[in-house]
């Protein structure tokens, strides 16, 4: 008899972490090796994990819901048969000890990778806990492929790759669950599913990423102002621009102009290429423009970082708001793309809309959002003329910015919009 | 006080010029801040208890008092040298010279890199701001940024050995000695009094030891203290355990020991009972900080208190280590330039630089078990080892302690001659997770007293090459995966 630990395995799609939906199994259950003992979802799948030889599961240390961080324990098995990785047997005396004591209320997992069921320390070298520590990637959650289950520098850098949610400053917080007491008491008494006619569906995987991301925008203190700008210019020098690029193979839509009307603007602005610390009570100014591009996906909202906007040229910007499109469609965008952004822009004229209120990227502290260029009849020398119009509408966070700068960038970013001859004046 | 003076803004105050504070200043430039330390004797305080008065003045007590007894030692080999006697007025020069050239070389680094260094008593006023009430007696006024508070620690005090540089002595007092005294009595066994005694002792003086616990060197494994007391006993110093010291009248040490009072020849009495941290007369609470009841900083992992103040060294808890201050210091002011960074080592060696010895790294057997490991312990003696031999001093062992399974390094324990640089070899270990194998398969220079590090470390691995007795429980299946 040996008894094994056995940990959520990364299914291999670089994921940090996966909910339990079902166990298949009772503790106590005897299972045969390959056999299913628990069905867990990604935000991309699920899975089912079997059994790893054939024996007695002896606990599981999670229920159906809960959140299971790659390489922690999942349940524990007695191995009857062969096919059990051999563990160095106990003294009848002193019985195995499947978990030792928590420390920090995390319990402590022994395994054959992890022997010694002690208080023993994370094995990692000076070096990569240092890199662990920057990143905010908790090294107990990693699995490590060093000897003893040493975490390597590579273990490191996997992580921070695979989506473990990086609690830097400087990329989205992963905010946590809204508890009962922080959201909105409704009103009304909640109303009861009624069976066949409701689904009941729990949040998973992006979606429910999306979700704490919005909750956490919604602690941020939003001012918005909004402006219809004259594009008349902008839109006759996206179809020169756009006929030059077509000849390069390139396909040209407007939202490279607005990016780089947006970096423009905030060049003049700083303020606005900013992070807030509020734990720390500290902005940080962004020297870099690394702008965000909201971009809808089936699975929900990803954000994927245009690094260093203010220095691409136009079809530059193309070029890469393409790649970064197709990777978010894909789900295919590593964790670099979609994190450490100073400023966002929402297109959503993309989809039709006229004017909408974007919501702040904490901890951005601003986000613009433009809306469908349409025909509008105007006002032009005193009489009414028919122009394209650009909708938008810039929000910022009031605890940094007041609507007095708000106006004077926004009055920076319909000059650029209406005289688009001014973004090639822009340094870099 | 002056009020409504112009305060100047700093943007990263140090308070302290010790080990710890003036790393902090030098990490604090390397980051492109603009520091100013203050120092309660501004210049000549840099370098602070440990460079000044602590660590280095007793290193060259120490040497000369071993130099002068191991020379005495070698007449059997046929080495006579003239009958040992001892000037501690040039010995004082001798000390202030080597003080001088490092706490010189401090100076020179952190004007270098454009630090300041200012004289004066600093209390906090704000969370902001701070007085400096300067020698001259003005008071001005500092506006800071960030703060790191490093001001270390001072010699416990007992209320009836209040020392009067004269007949009681802390242990700084003990170091400016104008004169060796004939009979000394030191309070205390704990690192610095051992230290202290001994080398009294082999300059000449007779020596008492003083010790409240059972036993010296309270702290540290009773194994690897013993050749210490052997080697006390050996040069007449004696041991009293177990006792308490009272009055010191004229040359006479009264000490209670059990219900007896022993009388002990002293005519200088040097107490060395511990230290404090310096943390009561700061004004902490104007500053928004509380020290814990045993007056030190319960500083976050990042070093800090509260957003822009950080502590390190002796105000905080932990071993109070010149070297742990050092390695704090970067970390403390990298997370003040609002880097996310985190103090943790995986061990902090500690050494006592008595005769032989004794360096200690990591865990215990003991302290390995009580974690809820399974702890191997491999001890090799220093007697069979070549370099030792040659050094006339043969004495101590290595003991090296491994988990079983999977032959981690969990501790090493050194006694015995160097042991102090032989440590460093543990911490790496510990750090790297470095198992008995690594160490039993790196190439160790011959002769060396690291040797028998290599030599435990093959015991440990079920392969001693030396050492007959193979360990208790090798590790034969060291994981591969």
């Amino acid at each position: 008899m040996s008894t094994t630990v056995f940990r959520l395995p990364d299914i291999g799609e670089g994921l940090a972490e996966a909910e339990i939906v079902e166990w298949l199994v009772a503790a106590g259950a005897e299972v045969r090796a390959d056999q299913p003992v628990v069905t867990v979802e990604t935000a991309k799948a699920q899975v089912e994990l079997p059994a790893p030889a054939d024996g007695v599961i002896t606990e599981l240390a999670h229920g159906p819901g809960d959140i299971v961080p790659v390489g922690s324990a999942l349940f524990t098995f007695e191995a009857t048969g062969s096919g059990a990785d051999a563990v160095e047997p106990a003294p009848a005396s002193e019985p195995a000890l499947a978990t030792a004591p928590a420390v920090d209320g995390r319990a402590v997992p022994a395994s054959p990778a992890r022997p010694g069921a002690g208080r023993r320390r994370v094995l990692a070298a000076p070096s990569t806990r240092r890199l662990a520590v920057e990143h905010g990637i908790e090294l107990a959650e990693l699995t490590g492929s060093g000897p003893n289950g040493r975490i390597v520098l590579d273990d490191v850098r996997a992580a921070m790759a695979g989506g473990a949610r990086s609690v830097d400053g400087a990329a989205p917080r992963s905010p946590e669950p809204v508890t009962a007491q922080a959201a909105v008491t409704p009103a009304t008494a909640p109303v009861e599913p009624v069976a066949g006619e409701t689904q009941v569906r729990p949040l998973r995987g992006l979606r429910r990423q999306v979700a704490r991301a919005m909750t956490a925008a919604w602690s941020v203190p939003h001012i918005t102002e909004f402006r219809e700008v004259d594009a008349t210019e902008l839109e006759r020098a996206h179809r020169t621009l756009r006929a030059d690029a077509e000849e390069q193979g390139l396909r040209l839509t407007l939202l490279p102009l607005l990016v780089r009307a947006v970096t423009t603007a905030l060049r003049r602005h700083p303020d606005f290429n900013a992070t807030l610390d509020m734990e720390r009570e500290e902005v940080t100014l962004h020297r870099r423009l690394d702008v965000g591009i909201a971009a809808a996906t089936p699975d929900g909202l990803i954000v994927p970082v245009l690094r260093d906007a203010g220095r691409r040229s136009v079809p530059g910007l193309a070029r890469e708001i393409a790649r970064l499109g197709a990777g978010a469609r894909e789900r295919s965008l590593p964790l670099q793309d979609t994190t450490g952004g100073t400023f966002t822009i929402s297109n959503f004229g993309s989809y039709g809309t006229w004017l909408g209120t974007p919501l702040i990227n904490a901890p951005q502290v601003a986000i613009a959002g433009f809306g469908r260029v349409h025909d509008a009849v105007v006002p032009v020398d005193g009489v009414p003329a028919v122009r394209r119009v650009l909708p938008l509408a810039v929000a910022a966070d009031h605890r940094l910015i007041d609507g007095e700068h708000l106006g004077a960038f926004v009055n920076t970013l319909e000059r650029l919009i209406r005289t688009p001859l001014l973004l090639l004046g822009e340094e870099d | 006080m002056v009020v409504g003076e112009i305060a100047e803004a700093v943007d990263l105050l140090v308070v302290g010029g010790g080990p710890a504070g003036y790393a902090a200043a030098l990490r604090g430039a390397q980051r492109g801040r603009d520091v100013l330390v203050i120092d309660r004797d501004g210049e000549d305080g840099v370098g602070g208890v440990c460079l000044r008065a602590g660590c280095i003045p007793s290193k060259a007590l120490i040497e000369m008092a071993d130099v002068a007894e191991r020379a005495a030692g070698y007449a059997s080999a046929g080495l006579s040298v003239g009958e040992c006697s001892v000037d501690l007025g040039a010995f004082q020069a001798h000390k202030a010279r080597i003080v001088g050239e490092l706490t010189g070389g401090v100076r020179s680094l952190l004007a270098a890199a454009g630090v300041r260094v200012l004289a004066g008593d600093l209390r906090f006023t704000r969370p902001d701001q701070a007085v400096v009430r300067t020698p001259a007696g003005r008071a001005a006024f500092v506006e800071f940024r960030d703060v790191v508070i490093a001001t270390g620690s001072r010699p416990a005090v007992l209320p009836h050995l209040v020392p009067d540089g004269v007949r009681v002595l802390d242990s700084t007092g003990a170091l400016d000695l104008p004169e060796l005294p004939a009979t000394v009595a030191v309070v205390g066994a704990g690192y610095i009094g051992v230290e202290l005694g001994t080398a009294l002792a082999k300059l000449g003086s007779s020596v008492t030891l003083v010790e409240m616990a059972e036993r010296i060197l309270p702290e540290i494994d009773v194994a690897l203290t013993r050749p210490v007391a052997r080697r006390l006993d050996e040069l007449g110093v004696t041991v009293l355990t177990a006792a308490r010291a009272g009055e010191h009248r004229g040359t006479i040490l009264h000490v209670r020991r059990g219900d007896r009072d022993v009388e002990v020849k002293a005519d200088v009495v040097i107490v060395a009972v511990g230290r404090r941290p310096n943390t009561d007369e700061l004004g902490l609470d104007r500053l928004g900080v509380t020290p814990g009841d045993d007056g030190l900083l319960h500083v976050a992992p990042d070093r800090t208190l509260r957003p822009h103040v950080a502590a390190v060294g002796d105000v905080t808890p932990g071993p109070a280590l010149a070297h742990k201050g050092y390695a704090e210091a970067p970390v403390a002011v990298d997370a003040l330039c609002g880097d996310r960074v985190t103090f943790q080592p995986a061990a902090i060696p500690a050494v006592v630089f008595a005769d032989p010895e004794i360096a200690t790294v990591g865990l215990s057997a003991a302290a390995a078990r009580a974690e809820g490991l399974d702890p191997v312990v491999t001890t090799i003696p220093m007697a069979g080892n070549g370099r030792a031999l040659t050094l006339r001093a043969p004495r101590g062992t290595v003991q090296l302690v491994s988990e079983t399974g999977t032959g981690l390094v969990l501790g090493l324990h050194v006694v015995g001659p160097h042991a102090s640089e032989l440590v460093a070899e543990g911490t790496v270990a510990i750090e790297m997770g470095a198992t008995v194998e690594d160490l039993a398969d790196t190439v160790h220079v011959h002769p060396t007293v690291g040797e028998q590090v290599q030599e435990a470390a093959r015991a440990a691995a079920g392969r001693g090459l030396h050492s007959a007795s193979p360990a208790r429980r090798p590790h034969h299946h060291l994981n591969k995966e």
